[in-house]
């Protein structure tokens, strides 16, 4: 320990430079880090006293319906949003990647673009989109003749639309990684398969695939950790009050809580199942990656 | 060597400028701090864009030579009140004045936290304000006052002329008050409205807001009881259902829908506060001068309008006090009215001729003896800071009888229990 000690103080200089992060991380994210804790056992209202009330949040918390609901809400979201999402993108990123393809830099970009647009006048267009009564979409099925739908009338329609929000803004991002996967595969390999006479789905499914696992394995990780944090969406779509049916996040359930309803204690313990939650999917994620180097 | 001894003074200063940076802020907001050289008080004032206008703080600026009154305006609506409870959680260090919206009720439970303002004097202009609208920010002995009012928002009838006149039915603002009384003449009328003309009402929600903005009890009683189960609450539950099964209320949806509805003329009318005045023209330009308001069926209503109130941590409550009785004075109040359509809180100029309020939109109608009429006798229920979360879970749940087709009685049974559930932590 003096040791160690020494060794800081011998090259204090270098430490004063890196200080000001640590001082400010500190304050910022260990700090509070460790105070969820103790707010998570806690009842406080934000002004008034704390109270210790033990584990009665979690209690709660696992006899509330609503908290179940946003949990199934939440994974029909990343399913509904990540599935067909990341099997568009490998097929976008397998097209670009084509040799017939020209003006690649001008699509990469353009597939990028969603990624960096501002998320609250996203949903406010897709809001106006997908409206029951004057929405463009349902405007276009009346035109072929098809029957309007109340897309937010529904849990299934709502999950729906955010689902479609959430691939919209990440095809791009996605199929930018793939593509920078796919540009990894040597090329000798696809031209051996030329030579052997073989077609581009066997080319696609026997050499492209299993030479992109690991890149299909970290893009699968990313977008279950952030289909874990959806929030900005259904926040918008439905405001504060009065969410659309099936719109319920947990990190939505675990905002309207703390910030709106004052219960600081009980968000506090929200927090911390939906980083269990999270690190369990992550472990999981983990273990399959691991093998897959096998 | 010379080298490293500069680089690490350098460092060790970089560091303070640092660290003193964070905690700069406490020297600033010492707040209402005498500086001895000018013998000035510091005052810092919170509120937000809408709440009074730009040109009454300066007015006030100009008016109080030894007052240094720092206004800064913070984004509205729940993050202001969530800054505001850490603030004053965080032991009230920074502002000294504060803006309140219609929650004030809900802060006297932290009513210690706030300077009294009888203490200084309040009692005096008390006469000059709506009396229901004063109460709001009193404790219910009237011991302790924590807010002085801005501005309120009575609730009238906005209605398509031309589509009232095409129906047949009471189509100006003296024959709607005198003859459309009750919620069930309303409805009596959006029926006929209907049929004549194919357009609608508000939502289902937006008639439930509308009738326990009438209430005069609210979710939970003086000592915190939950209430909202009762008679009161059902009878609006019961009458907004019946309207949605009349077929007059807008399918609920979201605002960018019910705005183009309004713009098409498939509403014909719909209950709001005074401040839907800013909303109704910005959605519906092309039915410009089509547009009338009048006295409410079913009685006076309030929804919002806020308050001014002096933390306890300020050092100069004196002079703090007497920054916001200028500020909501009658004169300053009327020129809120006539920047932002804000309606003064006090009787005294509702006649004057200064308030004339004629809008084109509104057929070249004076909209203020209107306000003025719906903005008397309103009965004010006692809210309660979980009053947010009961009427979320109670609106979600009427919501699903129009979006989901659920039956109403499951739907009230439903919500009771999720509100009860949540109470009972």
């Amino acid at each position: 320990m003096g040791g160690l000690l020494k060794e800081i103080y011998k090259s204090r200089t270098l430490y004063l430079f890196i200080s000001p992060f640590y001082i400010l991380f500190l304050i910022f994210s260990v700090f509070p880090i460790f105070f969820s804790i103790y707010l998570s056992v806690h009842k406080w209202d934000g002004i008034g006293e704390m109270t210790s009330v033990g584990f009665n949040n979690f209690k709660y918390m696992f006899k509330d319906p609503s908290f179940w609901q946003v949990i199934v809400n939440n994974v029909a979201i990343w399913l509904l949003s990540n599935g067909p999402m990341l099997v568009m993108a490998l097929i976008v990123a397998f097209v670009i990647n084509m040799s017939i393809v020209k003006f690649k830099g001008f699509f990469r970009i353009t597939y990028f673009l969603p990624n960096i647009t501002a998320m609250v006048a996203v949903v406010i267009i897709f809001q106006s989109m997908f409206g029951n009564e004057y929405g463009l979409i349902n405007f276009f099925l009346e035109k072929i003749g098809l029957d309007k739908i109340a897309w937010f009338n529904s849990s299934t329609g709502v999950r729906v639309v955010i689902a479609a929000m959430i691939a919209w803004r990440y095809l791009g991002y996605n199929a930018i990684i793939y593509l920078s996967g796919l540009q990894r595969i040597p090329k000798d390999l696809y031209e051996a398969a030329d030579l052997d006479g073989a077609t581009m789905l066997q080319t696609f499914t026997k050499i492209t695939i299993p030479m992109l696992r690991p890149i299909i394995l970290f893009s699968v990780m990313m977008s279950t950790i952030g289909g874990f944090q959806i929030f900005t969406e259904p926040q918008v779509l439905a405001g504060n009050q009065s969410p659309y049916p099936g719109s319920d996040t947990i990190v939505l359930y675990m905002y309207r809580e703390g910030f709106i309803y004052q219960n600081y204690g009980y968000a506090a313990a929200v927090s911390w199942v939906l980083f269990v939650i999270i690190g369990i999917i992550s472990l999981l994620n983990w273990k399959l990656f691991n093998k897959s180097d096998d | 060597m010379k080298f490293k001894a500069l680089s690490g003074a350098l460092l060790v200063l970089c560091l303070i400028l640092v660290v003193s940076a964070c905690g700069s802020s406490k020297t600033n907001n010492a707040g209402a701090s005498e500086s001895a050289a000018t013998g000035k008080v510091t005052l810092k004032l919170w509120y937000w864009n809408g709440a009074v206008s730009d040109s009454t703080i300066e007015a006030a600026k100009a008016k109080f030579p030894n007052v240094d009154l720092q206004a800064e305006k913070l984004p509205s609506g729940n993050d202001y009140l969530t800054k505001l409870k850490t603030t004053i959680a965080g032991g009230g260090k920074g502002p000294d004045i504060v803006a309140m919206d219609s929650w004030v009720s809900s802060m006297l439970t932290y009513k210690e936290k706030f300077v009294n303002l009888y203490d200084q004097g309040a009692r005096d202009i008390q006469p000059k304000y709506l009396d229901w609208k004063w109460k709001m920010a009193a404790t219910p002995d009237d011991k302790d006052l924590i807010g002085l009012p801005i501005d309120v928002a009575p609730v009238v009838l906005y209605y398509r002329t031309d589509l009232f006149e095409k129906a047949g039915v009471p189509s100006t603002p003296e024959d709607i008050k005198n003859k459309v009384k009750t919620w069930d003449d309303y409805l009596n009328l959006l029926k006929q409205v209907k049929d004549k003309t194919g357009s609608q009402s508000g939502t289902i929600v937006d008639f439930f807001r509308s009738l326990i903005g009438q209430n005069s009890e609210g979710n939970f009683d003086l000592n915190g009881n939950y209430i909202g189960d009762k008679e009161h609450v059902k009878k609006a539950w019961d009458a907004s259902v019946k309207a949605y099964k009349a077929g007059v209320t807008f399918p609920f949806s979201n605002d960018a829908e019910k705005n183009a509805a309004i713009n098409n003329g498939k509403v014909s009318s719909f209950t709001g506060a005074s401040w839907a005045v800013g909303d109704v023209i910005g959605a519906a330009p092309s039915t410009k001068g089509k547009w009338h308001i009048a006295y409410p069926p079913g009685g006076v209503g309030n929804q919002g309008g806020s308050f001014f109130g002096v933390l306890k941590s300020t050092k100069a409550p004196k002079e703090a006090y007497e920054v916001i009785k200028f500020l909501v004075s009658p004169e300053n109040l009327v020129i809120d009215y006539k920047e932002f359509g804000n309606y003064p809180s006090t009787p005294e100029i509702y006649s004057s001729p200064e308030m004339v309020n004629k809008n084109e939109f509104f057929g070249n109608q004076d909209l203020s003896p209107v306000f003025a009429d719906a903005a008397k006798d309103v009965k004010v229920a006692h809210t309660d800071s979980r009053d947010d979360m009961v009427l979320t879970v109670l609106v979600e749940a009427l919501g699903t009888v129009d979006t989901q087709k659920k039956d109403p009685e499951k739907a009230w049974a439903d919500a009771q229990e999720k509100i009860k559930r949540q109470l009972s932590r």
